[in-house]
């Protein structure tokens, strides 16, 4: 499903996100990305939808080589990734179900799909009750999951979920590993970011750990979600 | 694009003025006045124009006639002169006839009581088609058979040509002046409602929007806006013109003045579109910057 090759990615400062980095992930996978804050784990997650270009190497997303696509075909690729940023990026004027209803929109669906997978998607996460709520007037956690409803609102080839329980309890943090989980069991690759080692251990997946932009370790777990 | 997305669009764009009342509402407003004085000041010039051109087309050239030219020659002579292709009329004017303008003219009958013998020659008067070629005509006439003296008034019609010359040239530079600034002060009212919303556009291009579904609410948006800003400026010209041609006409009923109907009509339609263009393709300017997501 994903394929890097020899990729590494320099920012226009000088930073060195990544170095090098070659890996295979199969399609229906759950990978756990690893390592030290600005270990390049977010810019992995970039590298995959394009918002960055790898500096050198190639990309494979889907049988297709993402560092060669034409600027109109990004929405395309873009469409079959579902990604919850770390940093949410959610829509402060538009309210939660509006937020999700938009990475629907803009794949022009019809209004009756709209009505019928955002109230759906946003149940999922456990915010049936706050649809109408504005982004300001939600807490961290929920519009984690918020951002977490639009990334599988329509049903994404692949997930990327960048700390997706960042800024989340425990228990809630569960609910949403047991939702990633049920995703992945639908057939999507699921790669998450993550720095609860107690998640990681207790999932039993494979683990790619990243240090200053290079793969120390790649655990192949070979455990799927049951 | 499904006709459906193009309604959601003309919603998106009409409910985002809506919640930036305020900013849209400036934004109107000094659109509709940039609109107003670019209007405002065409329509001037188009009336100093007309007027120039009723004076230049009463030019005329006289050709008075040797005294000893037969009846015939001067039937050539005036044939000849219709032949000419800057011509458009040739007016023969005896004798008599020239000594009655005169005396119309200059009103004084003790003058032309002293006169016994008519002392002018007989004339030809030619009116030009287009006036600008009135002293190659001149020339022209001037080496015909037959002619005592060509005259057209040199140093006035000189001076005419210069000055509606000058005021084409000053016209066309403040027009291009002015609508340099309508279209930058447009374009930059448009580039910071853009920039209010870059979070949102980058937001959309990272969901998977194709550019033109980003494009299109802005551009409907800043289309709106001129729409408004146009009909606001038609409105304020319209009523001014005709307070401001009413003024003038009863203060110098002599003056070719344009009527309300046909230039103000086109200036209007002008300004409006001239509004909804800039603004759709100063939005489209505007956001390109942040498309490159
Ligand atoms: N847009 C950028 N411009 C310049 N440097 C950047 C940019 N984004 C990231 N970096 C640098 O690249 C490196 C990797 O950053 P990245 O965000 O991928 O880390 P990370 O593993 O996601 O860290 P965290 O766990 O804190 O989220 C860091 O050194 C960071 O400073
Ligand atoms: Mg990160």
């Amino acid at each position: 499903m994903i394929q890097m090759y020899q990729v590494s990615k320099r920012y226009p400062n000088g930073a060195l996100a990544l170095q090098n980095i070659n890996l295979y992930i199969e399609k229906g996978e759950f990978v756990f990305l690893v390592g030290p804050s600005g270990a390049g784990k977010s810019t992995f997650m970039k590298l995959i939808i394009r918002r960055e270009l790898p500096t050198s190497g190639q990309i494979i997303v889907g049988g297709r080589n993402v560092t060669r696509l034409r600027p109109w075909e990004i929405p395309r690729l873009r469409r079959s990734v579902g990604i919850v940023f770390q940093d949410f990026l959610l829509l402060p004027n538009k309210t939660a179900y509006e937020n999700v209803a938009f990475a629907l929109e803009v794949t022009e669906a019809s209004p009756r799909e709209i009505k019928r997978r955002v109230p759906a998607a946003l149940e999922l996460v456990g915010l049936k009750h706050k649809l109408s709520a504005l982004p300001h007037q939600l807490s961290g956690g929920e519009q984690q999951r918020v951002s977490l409803a639009r990334s599988i609102v329509n049903n994404p080839l692949i997930l990327l979920a960048d700390e997706p329980t960042g800024n989340l309890d425990p228990d809630t943090s569960w609910e949403i590993m047991d939702l990633l989980c049920e995703i992945n069991k639908r057939g999507t690759t699921v790669i998450m970011t993550t720095h609860n080692s107690n998640i990681v251990d207790r999932m039993k997946k494979r683990v790619i750990a990243l240090e200053n932009g290079i793969i120390v370790r790649d655990d192949q777990r070979g455990a799927y979600c049951r | 694009m499904k006709l459906r997305t193009i309604i959601h669009h003309f919603k998106e764009a009409a409910s985002s003025i809506r919640r930036n009342g305020h900013m849209s509402a400036v934004s109107v407003g000094i659109i509709a006045l940039c609109l107003l004085i670019l209007g405002g000041f065409i329509l001037v010039i188009a009336n100093l124009h007309h007027i120039a051109e009723d004076i230049e087309s009463r030019v005329e050239i006289r050709v008075f006639l040797k005294d000893d030219l037969s009846e015939r020659g001067i039937d050539q002579l005036g044939e000849e002169l219709l032949a000419l292709e800057e011509v458009k009329k040739v007016e023969f004017i005896s004798k008599e006839q020239g000594l009655e303008q005169l005396k119309q003219e200059l009103d004084e009958p003790k003058v032309f009581a002293l006169v016994e013998k008519n002392p002018l020659p007989h004339s030809f008067k030619i009116t030009l088609k287009e006036p600008q070629a009135v002293e190659a005509v001149a020339s022209k006439v001037q080496k015909l058979e037959g002619i005592e003296e060509v005259n057209y008034g040199k140093e006035w019609v000189e001076r005419l040509f210069t000055f509606t010359r000058a005021l084409w040239i000053i016209g066309v530079l403040t027009i291009a002046a002015l609508l340099t600034i309508v279209v930058l002060i447009i374009t930059n009212t448009v580039r910071l409602a853009v920039f209010a919303r870059r979070k949102e556009i980058e937001i959309m291009k990272l969901v998977g929007a194709t550019n033109w579904f980003i494009r299109l609410p802005f551009l409907l948006e800043g289309m709106l806006m001129g729409l408004a800003a146009g009909c606001l400026a038609t409105l304020f010209l319209y009523f001014g013109y005709s307070f401001v041609a009413a003024k003038v006409i009863a203060l110098a009923p002599f003056l070719p003045w344009l009527p309300m109907g046909s230039v103000v009509t086109k200036v209007c339609f002008g300004v409006v579109a001239l509004g909804m263009f800039v603004g759709a393709t100063s939005s489209a300017f505007s956001i390109r910057k942040y498309l490159q997501v």
